[in-house]
């Protein structure tokens, strides 16, 4: 125990004086953050659009006017479609609409003939789909206050309730995604680091020389690092919830037992990364790919597992991230939901026994 | 003076080429990862469970629900007897939404009074249920109208033809699969140069370096091309598992995208060489690397649109190498870009580039002194 005490010490004071590992710390958190909150956002507003009159007749002024005043398109207003459609190309313009020169009798005819073209650039599909859907509801909106007649007064009025978020704020939902990748670099990406450092340097066949234990030794690697994480883990959330205006409806022990349970399999992922690889380049390269990535793009917090085709899907259930995001959002928005945790833990948990597993196996073998 | 930068040039490869691992991991793992995330990273919303919860009996709520259930955005459908059981179930994330049928739902329809049905959605996330919200919306409106059509003084309103050009059918992949060819193609070059010079230094061979006769420049050049190699040829690469693997059109000109190519790999690297020239040791080099790296890949347009961004960000974003190689790669598989477009987008790549190297060399030339 006290040989464990005094290696602890050590390794502590050795992250303490490396000013690389205090950087990831303390600034990439608020780094990641920021930019989780205001880069990343898939709310499509103030698009720049064209719209091109063929026609002279009051009506189609009246309606590219209208297209003008929709409070989330930026109208380019033009007279011939040429115009616009290289500027489709080269993406200045996300989509145009075309107003024809015949726009007043195709009105009348009715009997659901197209009377406008919309155009969108689908080389973003969902970009595409959000502009388009924003012009034809301007274009329903004209027709609405033209004719002054709901002539589709809809049989079927949905109400929409959206639970946990009710103003839709994509920022509500991805910021605790965005605690997830933090806490997978501290966990993953700096153990895989320093272990396989070790490893570069011979430093760690001299510690095995050492009276100390095998699990000594990577208890007292692992213990600074599980702290660090869990004060990385309350500065993010103090700055989720008094700077980023991210609700804590749950309780704070909860985030703080949830984000202990994920460093286990977190930093089972950077070890056997470093056991692994033995290169500090390649374990670099493997953390980023199998832990930064994946918490990024295969937790669920921005792209919906669900809709993931299925093998897709089963590799998502060795990626802790998925576990830990689901239960960040829900202590954030929703609550203490304690079925909810103790499922996500017991699958962290399990991830991380398989980690750990793999490492001692390994790393058996090569010190015999 | 040639002969001296061929042979630095050459003992640069040989670092890389000799271990099999580091093959291994530089180009095989960026192919994996792109037939992962390629197939996952997707916006469109499909399999999801859907709950129901009808305290109405009559034939509009079942015509609804079959509608509903039979549409692919639908994966698994539960109906529940209560409103509680489906708010546990939402609150433990088993369904995404739900459909709440009131008693004279209907008897409303049947009159043609407004029927009311209540949509739940799990706002936590927030994306997937607003696009499923959507195709409900069209589901319920498509049901309106033939309702409506029944009514012989009903006259269609005129409509909105919508095309998606580029890429009709909205496919996700389109997008996607051609943006990480130049992420991937970015990780490695920065990989490989944040590690180079910072690497010597941790070794001690940098001092061997400062006592040969090379120039700071030379130094920087070795350093450079295999770093611009492994990028350019990951790039490549997934460019062929897109077009071959994914089946992803390509309209545009390889000339100009591989020539757009070399500008962008080229003003990675520089940033790379500032970063591995500043720190001591391979470690800080790579945290350092990927300080920078996560921002660039983040307010590029990688994943979410660039013009989404604050005006502010959208500003900071004209630093990043990756958000005018982003549009070029795009332009290049879909619009089949023309030149002009393509230059109005390497000029800035060609200024990053020149700011990067000078002050790489400049620091090298200052450890030297």
């Amino acid at each position: 125990m006290r040989r464990l005490w005094a290696l602890v010490r050590k390794e502590s004071y050795q992250i303490l004086r490396d000013p690389a590992a205090m950087l990831i710390t303390f600034a990439l958190p608020p780094v990641l953050l920021f930019l989780f909150a205001f880069a990343v956002s898939l709310d499509v507003k103030n698009v720049h659009v064209g719209v091109v009159l063929e026609s002279d007749a009051p009506a189609a002024r009246s309606l590219a006017a209208a297209f003008a005043a929709t409070p989330y398109l930026r109208v380019t207003p033009v007279r011939n479609r040429r115009e616009v459609e290289s500027k489709l190309v080269s993406g200045e313009l996300k989509a145009f609409a075309v107003i024809p020169a015949d726009f007043e009798a195709r009105l009348l005819e009715g009997q659901g003939r197209a009377a406008i073209q919309i155009i969108a650039d689908a080389s973003n599909p969902n970009t595409s789909t959000f502009t388009a859907a924003y012009m034809q509801g301007a274009f329903a909106g004209w027709l609405l206050s033209r004719d002054g007649d709901p002539a589709e007064a809809s049989a079927i009025e949905l109400k929409p309730r959206f639970w946990f978020n009710p103003e839709l704020q994509s920022r509500r939902t991805l910021v605790p995604g965005a605690i997830a990748v933090v806490m997978t670099m501290i966990g993953t990406m700096l153990t895989a680091l320093v272990v396989s450092r070790e490893w570069e340097r011979g430093t760690m066949e001299a510690m095995l020389a050492t009276p100390a234990t095998m699990g000594e030794l990577i208890l007292s690697k692992l213990l600074p690092y599980f702290l660090l994480g869990g004060v990385a883990t309350a500065g993010c959330a103090f700055l989720a919830v008094q700077v980023l205006g991210v609700p804590m409806v749950g309780s704070f022990w909860a985030l703080m037992l949830i984000s202990a349970v994920f460093l286990v399999p977190a930093l089972g992922q950077g070890l056997m990364i470093s056991t692994l690889s033995k290169n500090q380049l390649v374990a670099t390269q493997l953390a980023v790919m199998s832990g930064y990535l994946p918490s990024f793009l295969l937790s669920g917090f921005v792209f919906e597992i669900q809709s993931m085709p299925w093998f897709i899907q089963k590799i998502t259930y060795i990626i802790p991230a998925r576990y830990y995001v689901s239960s960040l959002q829900t202590v954030f928005l929703a609550g203490d939901v304690w079925p909810l945790f103790l499922r996500d833990m017991a699958s962290m948990l399990a991830v991380g026994a398989v980690f750990f597993g793999i490492t001692r196996l390994k790393s058996k073998r090569r010190l015999d | 003076m040639l002969d001296r930068l061929l042979a630095s040039i050459r003992k640069e490869f040989l670092v890389f080429l000799r271990d099999p691992r580091l093959r291994g991991m530089l180009f095989g793992v960026p192919v994996m990862q792109v037939l992962v995330f390629g197939f996952a990273a997707t916006l469109e919303v499909r399999h999801v469970d859907l709950a129901i919860v009808n305290d109405d009996a009559g034939l509009w709520s079942r015509e609804m629900i079959s509608r509903a259930s039979a549409a692919s955005f639908v994966g698994r459908v539960v109906y529940l007897d209560s409103m509680d059981d489906f708010t546990a179930r939402l609150e433990r994330r088993e369904v995404l939404l739900g459909l709440h049928f009131p008693a004279d739902f209907s008897r409303d329809v049947a009159a043609g009074r407004p029927a009311q049905l209540q949509v739940v959605i799990d706002g936590r996330r927030a994306n997937a249920g607003q696009v499923a919200f959507s195709y409900v919306t069209a589901i319920a409106a498509q049901l309106g109208l033939e309702l409506a059509r029944s009514d012989p003084q009903f006259v269609t309103p005129p409509q909105a033809e919508v095309r998606h050009w580029f890429n009709p059918n909205l496919d996700y992949r389109w997008f996607m699969v051609p943006n990480l060819a130049a992420t991937m193609s970015m990780i490695i070059a920065l990989m490989i140069t944040g590690s180079s010079i910072s690497r010597e230094r941790e070794l001690g061979t940098f001092d061997q370096l400062l006592v040969s006769p090379s120039t700071p420049l030379e130094i920087i050049v070795s350093k450079t091309i295999p770093a611009m190699l492994g990028g350019g040829i990951v790039g490549v690469l997934v460019v062929g598992v897109a077009i071959f693997g994914f089946g992803i059109p390509f309209y545009g000109s390889f000339l100009l995208l591989f020539g757009a190519m070399c500008p962008f790999v080229l003003s990675v690297v520089g940033v790379g060489l500032v970063v591995s020239s500043l720190a001591n040791t391979q470690q800080q080099s790579m945290l350092g690397i990927f300080l920078i790296m996560s921002p660039t890949i983040m307010i590029s347009g990688f994943a979410t649109p660039f013009e989404n961004m604050p005006q502010w960000l959208q500003y900071i974003g004209q630093v990043s190498p990756l958000k005018h190689f982003l549009i070029i790669v795009q332009g290049s598989f879909l619009k089949s870009m023309p030149a002009a477009d393509v230059w109005s987008n390497v000029w800035p790549l060609l200024i990053i580039a020149a700011v990067s190297f000078t002050t790489a060399t400049v620091f090298v030339q200052r450890r030297l002194q």
